[in-house]
């Protein structure tokens, strides 16, 4: 169970820059956040980049980044830490929270809505001016060094009613939202991450507006830029352009057939 | 390219021969399987709306109408295309007819100016408009979805065999004929008259010129009519063309009709001008207009003017003037609390005044009424009707029902847990207490769920869509749900509301949630009507009221809403629907979940702010109604 839910989670100490795009003031606030100890709230659809502004902003910070992918099974103690036994001996393991609190790292918890409510509380007293976490089979409460930072996302757009973050969770964030980027920077993201060339990642990109005109009218989610990037990488080692969008833009985000059919439309429209 | 002679062989292709410019009659039995419009509706649909950002309302024409045209609002299409020998092809086909009449529309050409019916020979004036806007939003399509290209050279080699023979045809005619061919095949058919192969190497190269550029559909008149002074030159009579299929026909006379008819609900709502207050100096100058506390100096005249020409003096030079004005919506000022008798029997709720931030206290008269039972016959016929369809959505509620679920960590249950045994030995190993909750236990999944449904009765639901009426749509859907939620353990109820002014509220029980789906509900479903306005403060405080009393785990109330809110007593516009958004919050602060699924397709103005963002949806055809309801709550409810 524990090997499992570790191997949700990813650490980072970044060498190297993340690529980012910044499209308004989120690389400022999100310092601000940082510099006046303020845990945020990265809110917006899937794929359009909230992972990779953490990542770069990780690196930007020069803090090393703990990324927690939540689900349903996710307890509190899968983040605060448990006792194992290794060779007769009992071992304390700190979780990623806790870990992430000891080394002033920053702390991403991905779609926290998956998680348990009653997990979600431990990191309440996180997030108040106490910083503190407190972990109980230790007995011990450890003061968050001001390099701490919390960080979550949550995606309001595909949940339904009946998952929804608790307001006295999301009431504790700073809330920076995020949404499809502007079509000049969502080309450039396509050129610079798979490398073809700006007339076919334009054509990627006029895909996905036709596709996102029909959100709401039967598709939740439409074409986020992470599936143009793969379409494009597609492209890039060889794969006919239609083919890589009818992989990567149709099935992944319809099943219903008419909706498939119409996207397979567009694209061939397009390409 | 492959000729075919379909036309050419039938009896009407050779009276098309002799008389070219008759169109040929649809009647003429297809030589291929036809596609239905019917069966890529649904795809066409999406197409459009994918291409145009918005809906695009599609309809089959009549068949004796068999070209594609738009009025400019909505595009019409051939009931059925057998143009080709396989249906894929039949389907581009379509789709091409679709993007060119949403380019159409899109373009501007029913929006350039233009003055066609005054030309001597309007037919062919706009005959040859529609040619050149052809071939400019051809290109301007190609140039922007390259994709299209393809889909065009099959439909142009297909077409340009179709075309009629030349021979036989008058100058004008010719000359047109010659003009679509060029603009299909991208060369002239030979053997022209001299005089008429003149005048077409002249258009060819205007229209080139013209194409060279981002040319709009204004340059589009220009050439239009300087190709018309060229050609009625040439004499004859002028007689239509056959249309190119995937080209349609242009009515210019109805797009205008539509527009005119669009820019009249359009127009801004002229008032008159607001009451201005101004206080007037010795010296003639304005110090202050409108109320105002504060004046740095005296005035020395009041001058209230509501209308440009007719001032009221209220106040003398020197005077300190008290004017007092009644800005208070006229009417509130003569309305007053319920009456003893007006509140009889009524359930009577405050409602939110915005403008004043604050609630008019006990202002509404809401009465539970239960509808009269419809035909009996009614419910089985939508049973049968759409046995298909409750056969699909009951196997889809199959899948919510509750199952087992196993719960790990827990003080007691069917199987140990290891995960929590091994911890709980490292803890005791590490001496500290270690959990008992050892065990997995498996449960139910419990659901818990109480959802009401509240139905808009008001008098736009006896409206048509389709051949059917809405409130008919409405309840189908809601014999849909019903059947489907008896697999579910879910509480369910279905209310109506109507109301004429705040006196008379009606809330129609339809089902409540303590009864049974039995025949009676049925029946009442059946007695559903529409009735008059649509006040929805009142009933969504009383629902709330009633949910309220409920234990659930989830409360949801679901509207099934055609449009705004809307009294006649002045419970319009914004009044309304803050009024209605504050009913809303008022539920939500008791822990109801809101959504809304409306027909109204404007409601993106003002749902939002009453919903949330994601609190609605907006349904593009009614008559999916019956599906979506069933899908959407399924939605709504998973875990």
């Amino acid at each position: 169970m524990s090997e499992l839910s570790q191997a949700r989670i990813e650490r980072y100490t970044f060498t190297e820059e993340p690529y980012y795009l910044p499209v308004g003031n989120e690389i400022a606030v999100f310092t601000a956040a940082y510099q006046n100890r303020l845990p945020v709230m990265l809110k917006g659809p899937t794929g359009c980049g909230k992972t990779r502004f953490v990542r770069h902003m990780a690196w930007r910070l020069g803090r090393p980044l703990i990324t927690v992918a939540c689900h349903d099974d996710l307890t509190a103690s899968d983040l605060v830490g448990r006792y194992l036994i290794k060779g007769g001996e009992t071992v304390w393991v700190d979780g990623p929270l806790t870990e992430a609190v000891r080394h002033g790292a920053i702390c991403y918890l991905d779609e926290i809505v998956e998680a348990r409510k009653d997990t979600t509380v431990v990191i309440h007293p996180l997030t108040d001016d106490r910083r503190m976490l407190s972990i109980e089979k230790l007995g011990e409460v450890i003061e968050a060094p001001p390099e701490f930072m919390l960080v979550i996302s949550y995606n309001p757009g595909y949940q339904s009613l009946l998952k929804n973050l608790k307001h006295s969770t999301r009431q504790r964030f700073l809330a920076i939202e995020f949404n499809f980027l502007p079509r000049e920077l969502e080309i450039e993201v396509i050129c610079h991450e798979t490398g073809i060339d700006r007339q076919l990642a334009g054509d990627l990109v006029t895909i996905a507006e036709k596709i996102r005109n029909l959100r709401d009218k039967g598709l939740e989610e439409p074409a986020s830029t992470r599936l143009l990037v793969y379409a494009g990488h597609l492209i890039a080692s060889g794969v006919d352009p239609r083919a890589a969008s009818d992989v990567a833009l149709v099935g992944p985000i319809a099943d219903d057939a008419d909706m498939q059919r119409a996207i397979r439309e567009l694209i061939s429209t397009v390409l | 390219m492959v000729r075919r002679a379909r036309r050419a062989s039938s009896g009407t292709g050779r009276l098309a021969a002799l008389l070219p410019f008759l169109r040929p009659k649809p009647s003429a039995a297809p030589a291929f399987p036809a596609l239905p419009f019917t069966a890529v509706e649904k795809v066409l649909t999406l197409f459009a709306i994918g291409l145009a950002g918005a809906p695009v309302p599609l309809k089959a024409a009549r068949p004796n109408d068999p070209s594609p045209f738009t009025d400019s609002a909505t595009i019409y299409l051939p009931p059925a295309l057998a143009e080709f020998p396989d249906l894929e092809s039949d389907f581009r086909l379509y789709k091409l007819m679709v993007a060119h009449q949403w380019a159409q529309i899109s373009g501007g050409t029913f929006e350039a100016p233009n003055s066609f019916v005054t030309l001597a020979d309007p037919v062919l004036a706009i005959e040859l408009y529609h040619l050149v806007e052809s071939v400019r939003i051809e290109t301007s399509l190609c140039r922007q979805f390259r994709g299209m290209a393809a889909d065009f050279a099959l439909a142009k080699a297909d077409a340009a065999a179709k075309r009629p023979p030349l021979n036989g045809l008058p100058p004008r005619a010719l000359a047109t004929e010659g003009l679509i061919r060029w603009s299909l095949a991208g060369a002239w058919p030979a053997d022209l008259p001299r005089k008429i192969g003149d005048v077409l190497t002249d258009a060819a190269l205007v229209l080139e010129e013209m194409l060279a550029g981002n040319a709009t559909a204004t340059d589009s008149v220009r050439v239009a009519t300087y190709l018309f002074h060229r050609i009625e030159r040439l004499g004859g009579r002028f007689h239509p063309l056959p249309p190119v299929h995937f080209r349609g026909v242009l009515r210019l006379e109805l797009a205008a009709s539509v527009l005119e008819e669009r820019r009249r609900r359009e127009a801004p709502i002229v008032r008159p001008p607001d009451v201005v207050v101004e206080y007037v100096s010795q010296n003639g100058q304005v110090l202050k207009t409108r109320m105002t506390d504060e004046l740095d100096a005296a005035p020395s005249k009041v001058v209230i003017r509501d209308q440009p020409a007719n001032d009221t003096v209220v106040g003398q030079e020197g005077e300190e003037a008290t004017i007092w004005l009644d800005l208070a919506p006229k009417r509130f000022a003569t309305e007053v609390a319920l009456s003893e008798a007006e509140r009889e029997g009524a359930a009577v709720y405050d409602e939110w005044d915005y403008q004043r931030s604050a609630y008019k206290p006990r202002w509404c008269a809401l009465r539970e009424r239960v509808v009269a039972p419809g035909p009996p016959e009614y419910v089985d016929g939508v049973l049968h009707k759409h046995r298909q369809l409750i056969a699909t959505i009951k196997r889809q509620f199959d899948a919510l029902r509750p199952e087992y679920r196993r719960l790990p960590r827990q003080p007691d249950g069917e199987e140990i847990d290891l995960d929590s045994v091994v911890e709980a030995y490292a803890d005791l190993s590490a001496g500290v207490t270690p959990s008992e909750a050892l065990y997995i236990a498996r449960h139910a999944n419990r659901r818990d769920i109480a959802v009401a449904f509240l139905v808009d009765l008001s008098g736009s639901a006896g409206g048509w869509v389709n051949q059917q009426r809405i409130v008919d749509i409405e309840r189908e859907s809601l014999v849909l749900i019903c059947e489907a939620l008896q697999l579910l353990n879910d509480r369910y109820a279905i209310y109506g509301f109507s109301s004429s002014t705040r006196k008379q509220c009606d809330f129609f029980i339809i089902k409540d949630f303590h009864e049974p789906y039995t025949n009676d509900v049925r029946l009442r479903i059946g007695g559903m009507n529409p009735y008059s306005y649509t006040r929805m403060g009142p009933p969504i405080r009383h629902l709330a009221r009633k949910l309220d009393q409920l234990d659930a785990r989830v409360k949801l109330l679901i509207l099934l809403s055609d449009g705004k809110p809307n009294d006649f007593d002045g419970y319009t516009g914004r009044y309304a629907i803050e009024d209605t958004r504050q009913a809303l919050v008022e539920a939500r602060l008791r822990g109801i979940r809101t959504f809304c699924l409306t027909i109204d397709s404007r409601a993106r103005e003002y749902l939002p702010q009453m919903f949330g963002e994601t609190g609605y949806t907006i349904l593009d055809h009614v008559e999916r109604l019956p599906h979506r309801l069933p899908e959407l709550y399924r939605r709504l409810t998973a875990r």
